[in-house]
């Protein structure tokens, strides 16, 4: 089989140049994105970005669209997923969500200010990964601040990863064991330590049996004016984490860069960042 | 805000310490490319599959306007056939190849643009795409 991907790759002879940004150049109407998430599903990456309104003032993200490659090249735009107005426990501020896979169904998790003024995450359900999805009622039980990242590990056990400095001032991620609903908290979110530098927009990935944690330092690395990733390794999804380094700053014309998703694919390692463009746009 | 998104290849060192990731705004090649850099395995099994041979082209897409150089060279570096050169505006291009009088033998298909040099190894078996 892997042969015959690679005859079907070779004879197309496909030198497709990509640009930064991703999305600019396709053939769908761009739209200004933040916050990805990036996974391969069905041979394909799918990218869980927030949405940046045209006429956005600050934050207040209301909605989310999906987008899809088999090439990292070119991307399909698979339209609107999820609108604040369709989630009732929600009022406002969509921020970074993310994506997971189990058993037949994506869950597609999501922060947003409730409407008593408070974060929480919330969850919808669906069966593509490009959506539509379904939003439970009420937001996870006992679920609280900003930019969920779920991991699913080699045992089939899922692990949410969130919080946000901006959000309340939480001055450090948290990580949770989730049920085999994937909709439920199995248990309370416990603080996790080693994570140096850490703002905001953690992400989780594992290779060789390490366990990294990434995620934003926002303006938290003392030895870099602007934002910059870092990441922490464990043995374990829970951690203890031992922080590694500041693996990517800012784009030396001033750009910066803020959450990320990594991911593995067809042995291509990539890193997906936004960039508050300064003149690309 | 008004927010792009962006991709840049990460790698690791041999210790699975992560490399320093190097924005650039060129972003990542098409993946296909790559894949077939890394299995040499294919050439052979190219060689034994004429049909698909016939729907051979290079497409390649140009974010900025460029000098563009598109040719297939020998091992050593000899021109085998040229196919593209010139300044070319930023859009995609697919370029027809038929290579039927090329020799038999090893060739790479070579694309150069102000960004840099991408390249593609085949087999020629004498058969025309």
């Amino acid at each position: 089989m892997r042969k015959l991907l690679v005859i079907v790759a070779f004879v197309s002879i496909s030198l497709c140049f990509a640009a930064n940004p991703i999305f600019k150049d396709q053939s769908f109407t761009m739209r200004y994105t933040a916050d990805p998430s990036a996974h391969v599903y069905e041979g394909k990456v799918y990218v869980y970005p927030s949405h940046d309104q045209d006429n956005a003032a600050g934050y207040n993200m209301v909605d989310y669209y999906v987008y899809s490659s088999s090439d990292l090249v070119k991307w399909t735009d698979h339209g609107k997923v999820l609108d604040v107005k369709d989630v009732a426990w929600a009022k406002e501020y969509m921020w970074a969500p993310d994506c997971a896979y189990k058993d037949g169904t994506y869950y597609f998790y999501f922060p947003a200010r409730g409407k008593d003024g408070k974060f929480y995450i919330g969850v919808a359900t669906g069966t593509s990964p490009g959506g539509p999805f379904k939003p439970e009622t009420n937001y996870i039980p006992n679920s609280f601040s900003v930019d969920p990242a779920v991991f699913i590990d080699d045992d089939g056990k899922a692990y949410m990863y969130f919080g946000g400095d901006g959000d309340g001032g939480q001055k450090q991620p948290w990580v949770v064991k989730m049920k085999d609903n994937m909709k439920e908290f199995d248990g309370q979110p416990q603080k996790i330590s080693g994570a140096q530098y850490w703002f905001e927009a953690c992400w989780m990935h594992k290779y060789n049996n390490t366990y990294y944690l990434s995620y934003s330092t926002g303006g938290n690395y003392s030895g870099y004016s602007g934002s910059a990733l870092g990441y922490a390794t464990s043995s374990s999804p829970m951690g203890p984490f031992t922080f590694k380094s500041i693996f990517f700053r800012v784009f030396p014309d001033g750009q910066i860069t803020i959450p990320l998703s990594n991911m593995l694919t067809n042995g291509i390692c990539s890193t997906i960042q936004q960039t508050v463009a300064a003149g690309i746009v | 805000m008004k927010r792009d998104l962006c991709i840049d290849y990460l790698t690791y060192n041999a210790d699975g310490t992560i490399r320093m990731v190097t924005p650039t705004k060129n972003g990542v090649s098409a993946v296909t490319v790559s894949v077939n850099k890394q299995i040499p395995d294919c050439y052979s099994v190219f060689i034994k599959n004429r049909l698909s041979c016939k729907q051979s082209a290079v497409t390649y897409t140009l974010t900025e306007a460029t000098m563009v150089d598109l040719k297939i060279i020998t091992p050593s570096g000899r021109i085998a056939l040229p196919l593209v050169q010139g300044y070319q505006a930023p859009r995609q291009y697919t370029v027809p190849l038929n290579t039927s009088a090329l020799a038999h033998g090893a060739y790479r298909l070579l694309l150069t643009t102000s960004s840099g040099t991408e390249s593609v190894p085949f087999f020629q078996n004498g058969n025309p795409f």
